[in-house]
């Protein structure tokens, strides 16, 4: 009898299996545009349907998931069918995505790599089954990409502190002020190009622009709002603060409110808050005049772009830009509501 | 003696004996495994539902997708039968994979480098046995001590960076090469779950390790040194955590400072998931193997149907779950 029950039991997971993967197909066949019957993967080979493979690195930052959903959009406009993986942060995971994707013979990888390293032995594979490879804000320290799109950080932090200069010689009336600068994790190219391109402008351009305090919060609200909570305490005159990214900026906003520190925009006191990226919190604390700016990266333009590289190199057979900077723009209360923003585009799960 | 008839008579019964023997040999090889039915459906399910499943190179891609895991899990089954569990591997992956990246990097040859690394991951079997036998101290608080410890190593050994080693020729060969038309990494894979299989259930130690999860006390009594064969569960678990490393920086072309994370949860849970008892006493090295191959098949067959990655680890829980609960609902059928 409990024979029986096991070996049941050993059915039922084959079942529910199967009809989580019935349900799931049904989903993607309204997502991808093909039939909703179409439940062998082979179907769009057949048809000449160009296969897309997109690795995702990590899908709980809304940044990755507007990379997703660009290159989801241009599929869907393009018609071509598209399959998707989430490493979850897991550089060795994402290497066995693309060898399952590999496997499943699609004809183009989209990556986002998680490690500039170690991504490579999985681009190295794909070289090696002749499946052109582009990658989406991370590059690959080796192998051969078909192109690479990302944003200029170099140039977001110049014009980070450009913003900040413009705004203290309003104050002020000349270039002067104590700046604090929150830089993201350390290591990353995105904190050290950022960084990089902000103090070579504050040195070159601003010399009388003082960083009071330069300290890591790793993109991470939390972090930053403990930090900036001891800069203020250190602190007594702080005019502007940089965060690498938006989720520093945040939690400054919030140190500033907690610390009894905030003043309105028009104050002569207001502390001026500027990040990098463009997300959904930072783009409503610039609504509620909490946070002055952020320059907005276009995550989900690179996704459309890539799927139309797929196109001009796959089917017009043309030769594709190997780098790309995509755009990027300063976003404050003036343009705000009329900019096309990947914030609001972006489609809430 | 006996006249023709009789003999032939006997012998044709013989012969049906002996096929109704083989049949059932393979139906109680069946039945008492009833993980590897799971896993066969799996794979019948897979294979049906999309046509590179059951390719070559997908079976290949899938055993090689298991090679680290696998090599994690043989240790944590020993640990597992002491009773014992070895939260920190995931960590002694990435520290020794980090220590041989960092080494080749500056220029050591890839046999002190390696050797380096394998002593890393032995350390820390020794460091965790001396706390578990000297100080009586429960395995879990000190391997999990060993997980945050370990990782932070890595992190200050590497300041946080990856280190790029994939132009290395030997791992090169460890990473890509084949022999007779296997990665060279299954074959690794291969000889530790021959080894540690062979080593479980025909050595005195192997005996041992079982003597002790069932009944420790009873163990001690009978004369085994509990402390030493303890000792030695810990330190094979974490050498072969630190071949792992070695594994992970050959599959990765370069150490990296997040490597291995989870590896910990998912070794155990393909221990389990084989039928090795959390509470000691029972389990093998076949079972474990089942159990790597189980999770994995569901991870290549996932993405071979493209199923959403949201919904990827509520299947993986919900088979994790089903396929302990078959090995549950077995067991309590024979005890």
């Amino acid at each position: 009898m409990k024979k029986i029950i096991s070996l049941l039991t050993a059915f039922a997971l084959v079942g529910l299996l199967a009809a989580c993967s019935s349900g799931q197909s049904t989903e993607t066949g309204g997502t991808s545009g093909s039939a909703p019957s179409d439940n062998n993967a082979s179907a769009g080979a057949e048809t000449g349907k160009l296969k897309i493979g997109m690795s995702n690195s990590i899908l709980s930052i809304d940044f990755f998931v507007a990379l997703k959903q660009g290159v989801e959009q241009g599929a869907e406009k393009n018609g071509f069918e598209l399959i998707h993986t989430n490493a979850n942060g897991d550089a060795a995971k994402q290497v066995s995505d693309i060898e399952d994707m590999i496997q499943k013979g699609v004809n183009v990888i989209i990556v986002n790599p998680q490690d500039v390293d170690a991504i490579v032995p999985a681009i190295e594979k794909a070289n090696q089954a002749g499946i052109p490879v582009i990658a989406l804000d991370r590059g690959a320290s080796a192998g051969t990409l078909l192109s690479f799109l990302e944003t200029d950080n170099v140039e977001m932090g110049r014009k980070a502190a450009d913003y900040i200069a413009e705004k203290l010689k309003e104050r002020h009336g000349d270039y002067v002020g104590n700046v604090v600068e929150l830089q993201g994790l350390l290591g990353s190219t995105a904190a050290r190009d950022r960084g990089k391109g902000f103090n070579e402008q504050i040195e070159q351009k601003y010399p009388n622009i003082k960083i009071i305090a330069r300290q890591a919060a790793d993109f991470n609200q939390e972090k930053a709002l403990n930090v900036m909570t001891n800069i203020l305490q250190a602190n007594p005159q702080i005019d502007a603060v940089f965060g690498h990214n938006d989720d520093n900026t945040v939690g400054a906003a919030n140190a500033i409110d907690q610390a009894g520190r905030f003043k309105p925009l028009e104050d002569k006191e207001h502390i001026i808050i500027i990040g990098i990226d463009g997300t959904r919190q930072a783009v409503q604390a610039i609504k509620d005049g909490r946070i002055d700016a952020t320059i907005s990266q276009v995550p989900i333009e690179m996704g459309e772009m890539a799927v139309d590289y797929v196109k001009q190199a796959l089917i017009d057979k043309k030769q594709v830009e190997a780098h790309t900077y995509t755009r990027n723009f300063l976003v404050t209360k003036e343009n705000v509501d009329t900019e096309k923003l990947w914030a609001t585009e972006l489609k809430s799960n | 003696m006996s006249d023709q008839g009789a003999s032939l008579h006997e012998s044709s019964v013989e012969a049906v004996k002996r096929k109704a023997e083989q049949k059932s040999s393979v139906l109680l090889l069946l039945l008492k495994n009833k993980v590897l039915v799971a896993l066969l459906l799996l794979c019948l399910f897979f294979s049906t539902a999309t046509e590179q499943f059951l390719r070559i190179d997908n079976i290949l891609n899938i055993f090689l997708q298991s090679a680290i895991m696998g090599v994690v899990a043989i240790g944590m089954t020993y640990v597992i039968i002491t009773a014992g569990i070895d939260l920190g591997v995931g960590s002694v992956v990435a520290v020794s994979g980090m220590f041989i990246a960092g080494m080749v990097q500056s220029g050591m040859p890839l046999i002190v480098a390696v050797l380096v690394g394998l002593l890393a991951g032995t350390l820390s079997g020794m460091i965790n046995g001396f706390f578990i036998t000297r100080c009586n101290m429960a395995p879990f608080i000190v391997t999990l001590g060993m997980m945050a410890a370990a990782r932070s190593v890595t992190l200050v050994y590497s300041d946080a960076q990856t280190i790029s080693v994939y132009k290395d020729p030997t791992l090169q060969f460890l990473r890509m090469g084949q022999i007779a038309g296997i990665p060279v990494m299954i074959l690794i894979t291969v000889v530790m779950f021959l080894a540690a299989h062979y080593v479980l259930s025909n050595t005195v130690f192997g005996r041992h390790v079982y003597a002790i999860g069932s009944n420790k006390k009873a163990a001690e009594l009978s004369g085994i040194n509990v402390k030493r064969v303890q000792m030695m569960v810990y330190v094979i678990a974490g050498t072969l955590a630190g071949l792992g490393g070695l594994m992970m920086t050959a599959r990765l072309g370069s150490g990296t400072p997040l490597a291995g994370s989870n590896l910990e949860l998912m070794a155990i849970a393909a221990v389990v998931i084989g039928g090795t008892s959390l509470s000691g006493g029972r389990g093998t090295i076949f079972g474990t193997l089942v159990g790597v191959l189980l999770i994995n098949v569901l991870n290549t067959g996932m993405n071979l149907m493209n199923i959403s990655s949201h919904y990827q680890g509520l299947i993986m829980g919900i088979v994790i779950i089903f396929a302990a609960l078959i090995d549950s609902v077995s067991n309590k059928k024979a005890g």
